[in-house]
């Protein structure tokens, strides 16, 4: 008798640890990864719009021009006109949208020249991204209700939940049930608030719109003073200052 | 026998000596005075016709410089002029003859006595007018304002001795000086408070209103050309200038004359019927023309300023439209409120014209569309 009480109680915990387990990657809690970082540059600011500001625990800088270096763990924030192209040591990038922010994450190789694990948290806004498809290399998006991870691809994210796929090959992964889809080319997916999931394919246009918001970044950009001079009703002047950022004609990317 | 011969030849001498007598020994100065311009002409004509010396013109002097009495002098001025010939003469009469004795002085301010010395004199100097048919024109001519032309004039001053009704020229003495026709009266002046305001006029509310510097009742003719019409701004000026003013041709579209018209005040407001006349961002050169009359009767052209002015947009269609491309409705909006027109555009410190605006927003709102340009502040 004592020997089934005991072989219940070992089965009972063999069961409840298995109920657990399944419950545990059920509830879809996602671990962030464990990175080795250092204080060594993982990406630089190619170009940018104002607002954009990069912050972490010891500053917070407002970028005045570009090639403004990224450190694992730095904070990009783009202003409600900005926009930023970060470009990563293995030549990914990333188109960042006005609005939005994001964490960087990344762990180089030895020689420090190249991003072996990548991690951006994306907390607001959107951006699009050429990752170079690479065995030996991890790119990972989180955003609250997905984890992106890239094998190579061009591809968007935002922050409430929506990646698509314009060419190439993007594990998403939904943080609550565990689910994992494959998006390949043309194909979406957004995770509601509520969980559910829609997903599917985008035409040629609607891809092309998601793209054109990015425009900007495509060539290099040059920074213009510009007054607009009105006359009011006594004849006077009144001067409007605006400053403008404009894509260079000669270079195109 | 011979004290007739000596009494003859005492006589001869004693002629011989007046007669030499008479240019050397009275000294005669004639001159301007030194504030007299072409501008006082009328009025030393006046001076001389009302005999007043209210201001001095002209001065007399003269001077007995012999041992002798010069008795019973009196003046005599005629002014000429090259092209009107004699245009008065002023003879003194009786009244005033005037005898010098050594050394003795006399001074004429205009035709007014101002200062004697060692003289005896009869009465004030009174002097007998003889106007000229030429120099009536010419006095005329200079009362009604018309312009003084290229001239010569002379004051030809005599002193006379009067003998037994008899009149003997005791000296004489001129003065000349030249007259030119003024240049700035071939100039008009512009209002510049109207200048100012058509700069960045705003063709869709306001009638401009074209205003310069002249006499009232005096035919203007006010020509306005679209500069970016016309072929060459300059010579159509010239030639619809040249060319005698007609109520039948009065705009040319084709040629860019925007408006030939006439006022007979220094002023034209565009009548309502002209609506439309002026488009925004184009600009116009207007110039004003009168003739003036010279005191010869000729006729000369007085023109203003060559003068420009670039219409403003009004903040409405399409120059709106790129404003919100840039400012966003709700700036824009308060343009709009606020009555602002669109002046100019500078980029990077170049200045783009109101023609160019247009073309730089269009410019603008394209790359903005296709998002190769961003607004930031």
């Amino acid at each position: 008798m004592k020997k089934l009480i005991i072989t219940l109680v070992v089965i009972g915990a063999v069961v409840t640890g298995i109920i657990l387990m399944l419950s545990d990657s059920s509830d879809g809690i996602y671990e962030e990864p464990v990175l080795n970082e250092t204080d060594d540059e993982v990406a630089f600011v190619r170009r940018y719009v104002p607002s954009v500001t990069v912050t972490n625990v010891a500053y917070a800088d407002s970028l005045q021009e570009v090639g403004r270096a990224l450190i694992s763990g730095d904070t990009l924030t783009t202003g409600n006109t900005g926009y930023a192209m970060v470009l990563f040591l293995d030549e990914s990038i990333a188109r960042v949208s006005p609005s939005s922010q994001m964490v960087i994450r990344s762990e180089l190789n030895p020689e420090r020249n190249l991003n072996l694990r990548t991690h951006v948290g994306m907390l607001l806004g959107g951006m699009f991204l050429d990752v170079e498809s690479r065995p030996d290399r991890e790119f990972e998006i989180t955003t609250t209700r997905a984890v992106a991870s890239v094998k190579g691809t061009r591809f968007g994210v935002t922050a409430d939940d929506k990646i698509w796929v314009e060419e190439g090959e993007v594990e998403v992964t939904i943080r609550e049930t565990g689910e994992v889809r494959l998006l390949v080319n043309k194909m979406y997916l957004q995770v509601d608030a509520d969980g559910t999931v829609d997903s599917g394919e985008l035409t040629d246009q609607e891809l092309a719109e998601l793209a054109d918001e990015f425009q900007i970044l495509e060539s290099d950009l040059i920074e213009r003073e510009m007054k607009i001079q009105f006359r009011n009703r006594s004849g006077d002047t009144v001067e409007e200052q605006i400053r403008v950022f404009e894509q260079s004609e000669s270079s195109n990317e | 026998m011979v004290y007739k011969i000596f009494n003859s030849i005492v006589i001869m001498l004693a002629f011989s000596v007046a007669a030499v007598a008479q240019s050397s020994d009275m000294e005669l100065d004639v001159r301007m005075d030194s504030g007299f311009s072409q501008k006082n002409l009328s009025e030393m004509f006046s001076a001389v016709i009302e005999q007043n010396n209210l201001s001095q013109f002209f001065q007399i002097s003269a001077e007995n410089r012999t041992r002798g009495i010069l008795r019973n002098n009196s003046v005599i001025l005629e002014i000429q002029s090259e092209v009107f010939g004699t245009i008065l003469t002023a003879e003194q009469s009786s009244s005033g003859t005037f005898s010098l004795n050594p050394g003795g002085q006399i001074t004429f301010s205009n035709l007014n006595i101002t200062d004697i010395s060692n003289l005896e004199i009869q009465g004030e100097p009174e002097f007998d007018l003889l106007i000229t048919s030429n120099g009536r024109k010419l006095i005329q001519n200079l009362r009604r304002g018309y312009l003084i032309s290229d001239d010569l004039f002379t004051l030809n001053v005599k002193i006379v001795r009067n003998l037994m009704n008899e009149e003997e020229i005791l000296t004489q003495e001129s003065i000349s000086f030249q007259t030119s026709l003024d240049e700035s009266e071939l100039f008009i002046e512009t209002d510049r408070e109207i200048v100012d305001e058509l700069r960045g006029l705003n063709v869709s509310t306001d009638a401009p209103e074209f205003s310069w510097i002249g006499e009232q009742n005096r035919p203007y003719r006010l020509l306005i050309i679209d500069t970016d019409r016309a072929q060459n701004v300059d010579a159509l000026f010239s030639e619809r200038f040249a060319r005698e003013h007609s109520e039948g041709d009065i705009r040319n579209e084709q040629t860019g004359v925007v408006l030939d018209v006439m006022a007979s005040q220094p002023s034209y407001q565009i009548p309502d019927r002209f609506a439309g006349l002026f488009e925004p961002g184009k600009t116009y050169a207007w110039q004003v023309q009168t003739t003036k009359q010279t005191v010869q009767e000729t006729v000369v052209q007085a023109y203003t300023d060559r003068l420009q002015f670039t219409t403003s947009f009004p903040i409405e269609g399409e120059i709106r439209e790129l404003l919100v491309n840039i400012f966003g409705e709700q700036r824009t909006n308060e343009f709009v409120e606020n009555g602002l027109l669109l002046d100019q555009i500078e980029i990077d410190g170049v200045t783009y014209s109101k023609e160019e605006v247009l073309r730089v927003l269009r410019e603008m709102a394209g790359k903005i569309e296709k998002n190769q340009l961003k607004v930031v502040s």
